[in-house]
């Protein structure tokens, strides 16, 4: 690797090293979410009941179980890990997490004997009844966001399906919990104690130390670098195929459409051995080839981003912890000029270098990040190197069971591992834009982009998927101002003083729809009214810049929560007019004009 | 290579570690035959993220302290390289502690 990526490492071993210490805190009272859990709760107020951020995983497991190990195994885990005992809660407009005491948990059992394995529609049967339990909304005030349910096929055939909230639960937590589940599924059978050692700290008490550190200088350290990477107007992919008119829409729920990839062996060598000429990581050969990729599939498009999930946890104490952790990295890219492989994978290098050094800081606070009114979740690209553990339990054969059904909050999403030495993962798609031929297309034509590049680097990014059916040039649409002028919210606050009561209302209304259409439909307006936040399924970014745009251009205090419990715009507009009027009666304000941040952090 | 530095002897540092590789990052991997000398970077090993789990590794099973300048690819290219780092780090620690 070179100089730069071992630079970004020392800086962020150093601004790490200089964190206060991670303690245990009380409880009392819940504790402030995390920044990332803050994140998906706003995703949930905004689409109740929605199942994109469900992560179910279901095993058939062949072979004498022991159903009493198996039990106290995920009772044990439950309590050892606060994050499957809590829920989530929003108080004096900030949102709290809560922890229930332990002991609530139950594993359910179904009894599906009346199945027969060997009869036709088994299958068919089988995964209806995992769908069912697997897209059972999770209430994030009421429920436990954890939930085990075994399916008894026969003596020694079950399915287990274990379901979780993402909100306290992330792709290392399944490390952690198939490491853990299989350790005390091996003792208890055996009447032997946990071998567990005690955790000394939880995720709560990392979301208290996280937003004691990231404030002050590091805050703004960390916002300086974001600030000048993503000093431009960022621009989403927008994809050529499929039903582009689909991309990126705000549809509530989108079906998702997975499909495996694994690396031929001789292009895993060839990316190893690029990665290693060029003084990279596989991470940046990786994303240099998917980027031209996508920028071939989106015509050309010259300047476009995709975030990349990572895990987040920075310190050795939330390495054993079962949480929600993960931080989405924004790493945009330059194709203007038409440059050659070699040289995209040259800025992959100095933008992943930099991000990494500065991947603390948390998505909603990379003040000055202009998506217009894209959303965040587009396009993602992950790569991890470090080792899943399968679960494991002795003397069972265990087998995972894919589940059908799920939604997904992105349009694509190509997660890529290291596996035993090759390149495998997965591609995830909307199936709202990619129908399954399209998305097999596009899988081949990355595995085409990629072997391209590392037998010619020398390449022009213009010059890959020569029959590319989306590579025809078009001029993109024009942009849709984000940012409301200052001189109307003005003119809006002088309205508002100089109306009458009616006038007022109608007034309020008026820019609360507009600020709508602006935040959340790209200026493009409806067919219909929007009558209440819910129905528009906003991603989380939109939602937080539109409560805090709301909040700043009025100058109006109202929890957070307040916006989502409005039944419709009318009912918020009384109550933002309501909350004004006392406002300007008790003091005389400054006008705030809403040109300062993007959003606001809450 | 067996003399006792702190808590440990040379010979558990090193299998200590070279345990931690094989579980953390070499694991179900068709690539067992990795020696002492290869190069963990170029061969993919060890990635971004996973050197900074090595790093938190480090710290708490030897607990020593890796400073920044020590995040350097001369400390972390290869196992040998590791073993000899985290055996540097442990002398000077012993050494403080006896003066």
């Amino acid at each position: 690797m070179q100089a730069d990526v071992w630079r970004a490492f020392q800086r962020l071993h150093a601004l790490r090293s200089a964190a206060p210490p991670l303690v245990r805190g009380t409880r009392q009272g819940g504790t402030r979410a995390s920044f990332a859990q803050e994140r998906l709760w706003y995703l949930d107020q905004a689409n109740p009941g929605g199942t994109a951020y469900h992560l179910p995983v279901a095993f058939r497991m062949e072979g004498a179980l022991d159903t009493r190990a198996l039990r106290l195994a995920l009772e044990t885990i439950e309590h050892r890990h606060e994050a499957l005992r809590t829920s989530f809660d929003s108080s004096r407009g900030l949102v709290v997490q809560r922890v229930r005491p332990p002991g609530a948990f139950r594993m359910s059992s179904v009894s599906l004997r009346e199945l027969e394995p060997s009869q036709e529609g088994f299958a068919a049967r089988l995964q209806e009844a995992l769908a069912r339990e697997a897209w059972r909304p999770f209430d994030l005030l009421r429920d436990p966001l954890f939930r085990a349910t075994l399916f008894e096929l026969r003596d020694d055939d079950h399915v287990l399906l274990l379901n979780f909230h993402h909100i306290i639960y992330d792709g290392w937590s399944q490390d952690v919990l198939f490491r853990e589940v299989s350790a005390l599924y091996d003792a208890f059978r055996l009447k032997r104690p946990s071998p567990l050692s005690e955790l000394t700290i939880q995720c709560a008490d990392h979301a208290r130390w996280q937003r004691s550190w990231l404030r002050g200088r590091v805050l703004e350290g960390l916002q300086d670098h974001w600030r000048k990477c993503l000093s431009s107007r960022l621009h989403g992919p927008r994809l050529r195929v499929g039903r582009p008119d689909a991309a990126t829409s705000h549809a509530r729920s989108r079906e998702l459409g997975v499909l495996p990839l694994r690396l031929p062996a001789p292009l895993a060598s060839a990316v190893l051995h690029m990665t290693r000429e060029a003084g990279v990581t596989v991470f940046m050969t990786l994303l240099a080839a998917f980027q031209v990729l996508l920028h071939r599939y989106s015509g050309n498009q010259p300047k476009l981003f995709v975030c990349s999930p990572i895990a987040n946890r920075q310190r050795s104490e939330v390495e054993p912890l079962i949480g929600y952790f993960t931080n989405l990295l924004v790493l945009p890219t330059d194709l203007r000029g038409d440059p050659s492989f070699h040289q995209v994978l040259e800025q992959a290098r100095g933008m992943v270098s930099g991000a990494l050094a500065h991947q603390d800081l948390p998505v909603q606070l990379m003040d000055g990040l202009d998506l217009g009114n894209e959303p965040l979740s587009q396009v993602l690209f992950s790569y991890e190197n470090t080792p899943r553990h399968p679960l494991t339990l002795s003397e069972l054969r265990i087998r995972p069971v894919e589940l059908s059904g799920g939604t997904c909050d992105f349009d694509l999403f190509l997660a890529l591992h290291e596996d035993g030495g090759d390149i495998a993962g997965t591609l995830k798609y909307s199936r709202h834009l990619l129908d399954d031929a399209d998305a097999v297309r596009l899988l081949e034509d990355f595995l085409a982009v990629l072997s391209q590049a590392m037998a010619a680097p020398e390449r022009h990014a213009s010059e890959f998927l020569p029959t590319c059916p989306a590579g025809i040039e078009s001029p993109r649409e024009a942009d849709v101002p984000s940012r409301r002028p200052a001189a109307a919210t003005a003119d809006l606050l002088g309205g508002l003083r100089a109306a009458g009561p009616e006038r007022r209302k109608a007034l309020l209304r008026e820019y609360l729809h507009e600020t709508l259409v602006r935040v959340a439909l790209r200026g493009q307006r409806p067919e219909q009214p929007i009558h209440s936040l819910q129905e528009l399924a906003l991603d989380s970014l939109r939602l937080i810049e539109l409560t805090g745009r709301i909040r700043t251009e009025l100058s109006i205090d109202m929890p957070v929560s307040r916006f989502f419990e409005a039944t419709s715009l009318e009912v918020l507009a009384d109550e933002l007019l309501a909350r004004w009027l006392r406002a300007q009666v008790s003091e005389t304000r400054p006008e705030a004009t809403g040109t300062g941040r993007e959003f606001v952090t809450l | 290579m067996n003399q006792t530095i702190g808590d440990f002897t040379e010979e558990q540092v090193a299998r200590i570690i070279r345990d931690h590789i094989d579980q953390e990052f070499l694991f179900r991997s068709r690539d067992a035959g990795l020696t002492e000398e290869d190069s963990l970077i170029s061969r993919g090993v060890i990635d971004s993220m996973g050197l900074f789990r090595l790093v938190n590794f480090l710290e708490r099973r030897f607990a020593i302290c890796v400073s920044p300048p020590d995040i350097v690819m001369d400390n972390f290219r290869s196992l040998q390289a590791i073993r000899v780092f985290t055996l540097a780090r442990l002398r000077a620690r012993a050494c403080a502690e006896q003066c």
